[in-house]
């Protein structure tokens, strides 16, 4: 049996690729036969010549038994099909032009769903089958009742959940917090982990170098300082080789890096994760507290639960650990604690409470992916037209075809390997082109997160399952756009094919009417091209928007310095006393015409927000509790900000020097109107008082009441806030703010940023300045800004296309009818016709073409609008500018793409049109 | 000559070569002399196409060939029958056989009528 099948196997590999021994070989066979015959021959007596005459009579005709012979030794329909393809491979090679345009053509389509899908793989499929895979969960704690309070666990809630080893395989705790990473002269603020030691085994990873924390380094105190870097991170660093084993400093300690994440981990979330892992055991020294202090909560937890459990059924079996982080509690607080598993937030940082991402993530692709769908659709219907347009000056060809016996079959068959193959050749572009900008993107996006906090874990673009997507793309497509048209091209029946010749006037042919195949197929193309430029365009006008709103302060020529002296030794008076220092100095220096401390920055991450409490006014609607308190954002400023940034004082005075400098005197705040607002129902309200501590709000009494001596407007925090935030300001003089921005106001902020530098170095040189970058950037820089930016520049790029494909669409099928009616113009000319009478007759079905597609557009708009009405903050869904404006640039184009060729058939010239076969 | 050569019927070569080659490995040459005398040269065949008839037969797997020295001491192309080609062979025959006295039947019926 297995001899029967090598024998098969080696006759069937010879027969397709090793034809040149084979031959060779039948050759030698035949040869011998013709010498044997010759040699008879002779021997009966014949001259050579005759001899060898007669044996060729007697043999036969040598090669069309050689030809026999090949037939024999391939299989049929690996003939059949081989020949489909080198026919379809010819003739594609004949019209290069054709090819050229075609493969672009769907290169565009497929390149822009490769990015896209890619996108898709990393944020959605590729966590999510992961999360699936190993039954991760995170976990969460609140009160029971109606208003679960969802805090952090403690350390000793952590062991508790970690010894339920019959609900949980794996459990890790997780913190995150913001460290001065690196040395004085290159110290950065970036996003840091403190993990136990499970957390890297939850995830199933190994190190990429090194290894990972051992159980002693993640027990409490262990205080053993050692780091995992992330991947990213080590590659922002040029990949250094001595890289683990080296020291690296993190907030004033050194660590030893003991190892290096694989690439593109980056924990729980997507794409972006912290740069450096701690482990545990230093949790006290990095946080400053300890770290088994029953107040301390401090963890997110993340596990994985036992094989065979939901989180339905695991939810329903927590009533053991719920009842033990009860028990904890100190007695007096015994309000009884419920637990919460529920799958995984992979965008949020830190969250402590359940919430879902999952709808957001999916919509997010599934709109993307629509449109970009919607692309290659556009490019398909480009294609089959193409198609169309070729098909029908191939008619006689297939006619012919047809009439010598070949199959419909078969020549269909021969068409769809012509579109098979060019499938492939666009895919190949389209992989091509979509690595090319996907790269770039990436390139903007690494920009961004440069100076954001983050790290970027990005996976290779190319991978098995992005090519195997490509090839699906480029399948389907193949599908849709050769077979339809490959059916109607063979459809028309012999006869009317082979006396084409004779018909070729006339514009009774199908391929003028209004509603032929061709012509309906561009309309639909004109009515999807219009959603996709429409939904671009609310794209853009939303990146735009983001651009051009009021900010609530001025950006340019102002310089930001970041002095964080929590990164110092020194104590809180010194703080202030050094603080006060660079202010001094820094108004002093040449170019700078003004500086101002504050704590932190609009635009900026703010996690300032505290509770604020009025003094003694009327209640408001805001009432929350028993005690009323608003939560607002807070910011210490020295004297002069608000004027320095351009932020309106609308009532009341700035703080003085003295407020600024001292901590003497009483306690005063600047407010927004929207915080005097809500704390007290009016705008008017200097004088009152306010209290930041529930003790003193209790009390009532006006001791620690802190008196409201000015209202501004508060500056714009986020682009998609339609509110700036309330917000209260109190005198640098009068609190302690370790971490602050020193602003100066300089003509080229970038070129006195080294100076700057300089300058407060030598003041002293611990001054732990960690970054110095133009006020404009934390605007352009910010994730948002940025986000709507690349989202206009995606989504125009699809507008872009659109447009492109709706214009060569048009302009294939138009110019293909130009050239079919050729003679009818011809005679309309020779017999009078004026330039004018031939392009109205053309534009008239151009015209009125473009109307019913653009109809068909303005509703497939409404449904595109109203998709993205739900993901974009800002937009209008049913936006008449964006519509219009849509409209009208793909009327112009469709209609310059209908005129081109209607001037070329002006050109005609009777004489040649009427010879013209 | 009295005896006119008879045009091989279609179909009836493979078996002719499968019968030749039962009880020998021939080369091609070899099988055109076999088939000539067995039968007494009555049957005429362009002696090329048995080339096309054994690639066929091999690409089937009746029989399998291999390369070897001729009598006459040149290398040749060897064909041997295959098991399948042997079975091949007397289903073959057996479908002649009847098919042959059917029509003799057929024919000696109308003779007799």
């Amino acid at each position: 049996m297995s001899s029967k099948l090598s024998r098969w196997l080696r006759l069937r590999w010879r027969g397709l690729f090793r034809r040149g021994a084979q031959e060779t070989e039948l050759d030698a066979e035949m040869r011998h036969h013709l010498d044997m015959l010759v040699g008879e021959n002779i021997a009966a007596g014949m001259s050579r010549g005759e001899a060898r005459l007669a044996a060729l009579r007697e043999f036969g005709g040598a090669d069309q038994y050689r030809e026999e012979c090949r037939d024999s030794w391939r299989p049929a329909i690996v003939t059949g099909l081989l020949g489909d393809f080198r026919h379809a491979a010819k003739s594609l090679w004949r019209s290069p032009g054709f090819t050229l345009v075609a493969a672009i053509t769907l290169g565009l389509g497929v390149a822009v769903n490769a990015v896209m899908f890619s996108v898709v793989r990393d944020v959605v499929l590729r966590p999510s089958t992961r999360d699936a895979d190993l039954n991760l969960v995170s976990v969460f704690t609140g009160r029971k009742g109606a208003n679960p309070d969802y805090r952090s666990f403690t350390h000793a809630e952590f062991e508790i959940i970690r010894e339920s080893s019959d609900l949980f395989s794996t459990v890790a705790a997780i913190h995150y917090d913001v460290a001065a990473v690196g040395l004085p002269d290159n110290l950065r603020r970036r996003y840091v982990g403190v993990v136990s030691e499970e957390f890297f085994s939850l995830f199933d990873v190994k190190p990429f170098r090194g290894r990972f924390f051992s159980p002693d380094e993640s027990k409490p105190n262990a205080a053993i300082p050692v780091i995992v870097a992330g991947n990213a991170y080590w590659e922002s660093l040029g990949k250094p080789d001595d890289f683990v084993g080296s020291t690296l400093r993190i907030n004033q300690r050194e660590y030893t890096v003991i190892g290096i994440g694989p690439p593109g981990f980056v924990g729980l979330h997507v794409s972006i994760g912290p740069d450096v892992w701690i482990p545990l055991g230093e949790a006290t020294q990095f946080m400053g507290r300890d770290v088994l202090d029953p107040s301390s909560t401090a963890w997110n937890i993340a596990a994985s639960l036992q094989p065979g459990y939901s989180i339905e059924a695991a939810q329903g079996r927590l009533g053991p650990i719920e009842e033990r982080i009860t028990a904890l509690a100190p007695p007096g607080d015994q309000s009884p604690r419920m637990i919460v598993v529920s799958t995984p937030s992979r965008t949020s940082f830190g969250n402590t409470a359940p919430q879902s991402d999952a709808g957001v993530l999916s919509m997010f692709s599934s709109i993307g992916m629509g449109l970009s769908m919607t692309v290659l659709v556009v490019a398909c219907l480009n294609l089959a037209n193409m198609f169309l347009a070729r098909g029908a000056s191939r008619q006689r060809e297939m006619a012919i075809r047809l009439s010598i016996g070949a199959s419909r079959w078969h020549v269909v068959r021969v068409l769809l390997a012509e579109g098979l193959l060019l499938a492939l050749l666009g895919g190949a572009v389209g992989l091509f082109m979509g690595y090319w900008s996907n790269e770039y993107l990436f390139a903007i996006s690494h920009e961004t997160f440069e100076s954001g906090l983050f790290s970027l874990g990005v996976y290779s673009f190319i991978d098995g399952t992005l090519i195997a997507a490509v090839l699906v793309f480029s399948f389907v497509a193949t599908v849709a756009f050769s077979l339809g048209p490959a059916l109607r091209i063979t459809k028309r029946n012999v006869i009317h094919g082979l006396g084409q010749q004779s018909r070729k006037h006339g514009s009774t042919t199908s391929d003028a009417r209004f509603f032929s195949l061709g012509n309906s197929l561009v309309m639909v193309q004109v009515g999807l091209s219009l959603a996709l430029l429409f939904s671009a365009a609310l794209f853009v006008r939303a990146s735009a928007r983001s651009g051009e709103i009021d900010f609530g302060f001025e950006t340019g020529g102002r310089l930001v310095a970041n002095l964080d002296y929590s990164l110092t030794e020194y104590s809180d008076q010194e703080i202030k006393q050094r603080q006060q220092d660079v202010l001094e100095r820094a108004s002093t220096l040449p170019g700078i015409s003004g500086a101002v401390l504050a704590s932190s920055v609009p635009y900026n991450f703010d996690l300032s927000f505290r509770p604020i409490y009025p003094a003694g006014g009327e209640p408001t609607a805001a009432q929350d509790r028993e005690i009323q308190k608003i939560f607002a954002g807070y910011t210490a400023v020295s004297s002069g900000y608000f004027s320095s940034l351009g932020i309106p004082l609308l009532s009341g005075r700035d703080f003085s020097h003295a407020e600024s400098s001292q901590s003497a005197g009483p306690a005063v705040a600047v407010i927004d109107d929207s915080l005097a607002r809500d704390l007290f129902g009016t705008d008017q309200v200097l004088g009152r008082h306010v209290f930041n501590d529930e003790a003193s709000a209790q009390r009532g009494t006006l001791e620690h009441a802190i008196e409201i001596i000015g209202i501004v407007r508060s500056p714009r925090n986020e682009t998609f806030e339609n509110n700036p935030p309330r917000r209260i300001y109190r005198p640098i003089g009068q609190v302690t703010e370790k971490n602050i921005h020193l602003h100066v106001n300089a003509g080229e902020p970038s070129a006195i940023a080294d100076m700057l530098r300089r300058e407060l170095q030598s003041l002293d040189p611990e001054t732990p300045v960690l970054t110095i970058r133009p006020l404009a950037t934390f605007v352009e820089k910010n994730i948002n800004t940025l986000l709507v930016k690349l989202a206009g520049m995606v989504f125009g790029g699809f507008g872009g296309l659109a447009l492109f494909l709706a214009v060569v669409g048009v302009y294939g099928v138009k110019s293909h009818m130009v050239t079919r009616r050729t003679q009818e113009i011809g005679i309309r000319i020779a017999l009078g016709g004026r330039p004018r009478d031939v392009i109205r007759l053309i534009m008239k079905q151009g015209i009125l073409q473009t109307c019913v597609g653009l109809g068909i557009g303005v509703s497939l708009s409404f449904f595109a609008g109203q998709a993205l009405s739900g993901m974009l903050y800002k937009i209008d869904s049913s936006d008449a500018f964006a519509l219009i404006g849509s409209a009208v640039i793909l009327a112009i184009a469709t209609l310059l793409a209908c005129w081109i060729p209607a001037r070329r058939a002006t050109k005609v010239d009777p004489m040649v049109a009427l010879r013209n076969d | 000559m009295t005896q006119t050569r008879k045009e091989l019927l279609q179909g009836t070569l493979d078996l002719l070569i499968l019968k030749t080659l039962s009880t020998d490995s021939l080369h091609g040459w070899d099988i055109s002399k076999r088939i000539a005398v067995v039968s007494k040269d009555r049957l005429t065949l362009k002696q090329g196409s048995l080339y096309p008839a054994l690639h066929r037969l091999e690409n089937r797997g009746w029989v399998e060939a291999e390369w070897g020295v001729s009598e006459a001491g040149r290398s040749a192309k060897f064909y041997r029958l295959t098991k399948s080609g042997r079975k091949q062979l007397e289903a073959e025959t057996k479908h002649w056989q009847s098919f042959a006295t059917a029509m003799a039947s057929v024919l000696n019926m109308e003779e007799v009528s």
